[in-house]
């Protein structure tokens, strides 16, 4: 394991962005996906050449919406760099949208189960504590919505996430009753005792990675910004 | 059949505004089927208890091993009763303290005094101090997956810890000796305990019981480097043999801890050990607001006296092998391949190639509209208070939950 415990945020934030505009891309909104790189000097590229950010500015530009890009790189590659802004600008977009459709949950379930990813495959303790469960995975999914976000260790020796119909089979379940339940989820509003017990979500399965999952993501959600 | 709720569903909904999560801990509803087991009891008696909206449950569980000769067992509670019109909680201990380590000492084979607490944790990480004291050693041995209480340095959860909790705690899996003696070998002569329960009882798993000679080789490493064994009795004792779950595996640990049984629902642990430990656990402070209850002291006295007079070990086990005998054939008939693992008075149930625990879970449903009080995650506990006609209502009621889960599973 590459030990990036000091960029986990930024790195979980820049990743987030990723899985949002992956899911933006099977919506068809969007034209490509969004990688993103870490770089040296604490910077972070997003989408390829050009738009290339400081980690702080990049949290600052998923929290608020907006932030100074390095110059250099954005005018050697201005084509390109406007190019990503413009994906930036539609998955923010899709995340102010004042109504709680299937597009603003599944980008929101799927960035912030990506963000956890990246602590469970770069923190340490994280990285251990999920240590035994590489066999399992876990689909979270919305009643009713057709949304399906997998939670599984992947051929790279990563933990990933992806999402819709996958070959994969699942070792436990995660169903949000609604689109609204699985939003206030998504915001940090979810009592995650309280939930099963009133309906608010199904669970099934072998539950301790669910669980663990569930701990890595209330901890990632304090920790990394979001477009929310 | 249609369970009634609602009583159940307001309780936990003001619960949800001053109690975190409304319930926590192994009795959360999550962690379980938590739509279909109810959330407060009213009552129970015997085997059987009475939700808060009036649903009758069979129950399998006997407050998660804490009741073993029945609900409200009317010699316990009346022997109780008269030490608590006396009072439960003094500035000193009442008499009953020093009956009830007399009781306890003189049924446990090896143990030499007694001490008293609330819970298994107390004491479980109390007893792990005691052996640090004695030997001067930091690390301790445990099994990996093996619950010993709510301690930061063995808790099943994951929040409010350090580092530091867990850096003296080492781990090995649960009959693989090869691997413990390389445990040995590595911190040799910096590991102060061993800590195991009687067999493994995992949750989500089924239970493994020692392999052939896992004790006396427990023992004989223990012995050869010094170390102090520590058997963590606090969920089996009383349920395999009234003195101690050792005599049933013919081993002898150094310190060991009871809890659940011991009072049959009356808040009580205590921890037996040698006379070469009295001198250390002298060192290590122990006390608690209401540790000298006496009302427990009497209930734990009372509930010692009757498993040794009623065998009720004996009995439990018989009336575990029957239950789990008749829940296999009815299984077979149907061609579902359960085994009860584990004890039969503290079986776990095991479908094979359920690995992911959604058939169980889908039985423990069925069989919950029939008033089964059946746990889909944990080990299962007969009292002594199940009669055989009991067991049989049970067991056709488990075999109309097969026969709609076969339905279910071919819909």
């Amino acid at each position: 394991m590459r030990d990036l415990d000091n960029r986990v945020v930024a790195y979980a934030a820049a990743l987030s962005i990723q899985a949002s505009s992956e899911e933006l891309l099977k919506k068809e909104k969007v034209s490509r996906v969004l990688k993103v790189k870490l770089l040296n000097h604490g910077l972070v590229e997003v989408g390829g050449p050009g738009l290339c950010f400081k980690e702080k500015k990049l949290l600052k530009a998923v929290e608020v919406g907006f932030a100074i890009p390095q110059l250099l790189p954005l005018i050697l590659n201005l084509k390109n760099s406007l190019d990503s802004i413009f994906i930036l600008f539609k998955i923010r977009q899709s995340f102010l949208s004042k109504v709680i459709n299937c597009e603003k949950v599944s980008l929101g379930l799927r960035a912030g189960l990506a963000g956890t990813a990246v602590f469970a495959n770069y923190n340490l303790n994280y990285n251990e504590l999920l240590k035994e469960h590489r066999d399992e995975v876990v689909l979270f999914a919305v009643a009713n919505s057709g949304i399906e976000i997998w939670f599984y260790f992947s051929s790279d020796n990563l933990w990933a996430v992806d999402s819709g119909k996958t070959s994969l089979n699942p070792t436990s379940i995660f169903t949000f009753k609604d689109l609204s339940v699985a939003y206030s989820a998504m915001i940090g509003w979810f009592d995650h005792l309280a939930g099963p017990a009133v309906g608010d979500v199904k669970i099934s399965g072998k539950l301790t990675l669910l669980d663990k999952i569930g701990y890595i993501s209330r901890k990632v959600q304090k920790q990394v910004p979001s477009m929310l | 059949m249609s369970l009634k709720h609602e009583k159940s569903d307001n309780l936990f909904s003001r619960a949800m505004n001053v109690i975190p999560g409304g319930i926590y801990g192994h009795v959360s509803p999550v962690a379980g089927l938590p739509l279909h087991l109810p959330k407060y009891v009213q009552e129970a008696s015997g085997c059987r208890f009475i939700d808060v909206d009036g649903n009758e449950w069979i129950d399998f569980m006997c407050g998660f091993g804490a009741i073993l000769h029945g609900y409200s067992n009317s010699e316990i509670d009346d022997f109780a009763n008269e030490q608590r019109k006396k009072g439960a909680v003094f500035n000193q201990p009442s008499p009953v303290m020093v009956e009830l380590a007399e009781s306890l000492t003189s049924k446990i084979d090896f143990a030499d005094w007694a001490v008293f607490a609330k819970n298994g944790s107390d004491l479980t990480t109390w007893a792990i101090r005691v052996a640090r004291e004695q030997t001067q050693r930091p690390f301790v041995i445990k099994a990996k997956g093996a619950y010993h209480g709510v301690d930061a340095w063995c808790d099943p959860g994951f929040g409010g810890r350090v580092d530091d909790d867990r850096s003296k705690v080492l781990e090995f899996p649960w009959n693989d000796l090869d691997y413990l003696k390389s445990l040995l070998n590595t911190y040799s002569n910096q590991v102060s305990a061993i800590i195991l329960t009687p067999y493994h009882h995992a949750a989500f798993a089924p239970s493994i019981m020692p392999a052939e000679g896992f004790w006396s080789q427990i023992e004989k490493e223990c012995q050869k480097n010094g170390i102090i064994l520590i058997l963590d009795d606090v969920r089996v004792g009383g349920r395999l043999h009234d003195g101690g779950s050792h005599r049933y595996f013919n081993f002898t640990p150094d310190l060991s801890i009871y809890s659940k049984a011991l009072g049959n629902g009356y808040a009580i642990s205590a921890c037996t050990g040698k006379k070469f430990l009295k001198n250390a656990s002298k060192e290590v402070f122990l006390t608690g607001s209401c540790w000298n209850d006496a009302v427990a002291m009497s209930a734990a006295l009372k509930s010692l006296e009757i498993s040794h007079k009623d065998k009720v070990a004996e009995s439990i086990t018989a009336k575990g092998e029957y239950f789990c005998k008749g829940l296999c054939t009815r299984a077979k008939k149907y061609n579902l391949p359960l085994t009860m693992t584990g004890p039969f008075s503290m079986p776990y149930p095991w479908f094979e190639g359920d690995e992911n625990l959604f058939r169980i879970q889908k039985f423990c449903k069925i069989a919950a509209g029939k008033g089964l009080y059946f746990h889909p995650h944990h080990n299962w506990f007969v009292s002594n208070s199940h009669s055989i006609a009991d067991l049989d209502l049970a067991l056709d009621l488990a075999d109309e939950a097969m026969n709609e889960l076969l339905h279910l599973e071919n819909s």
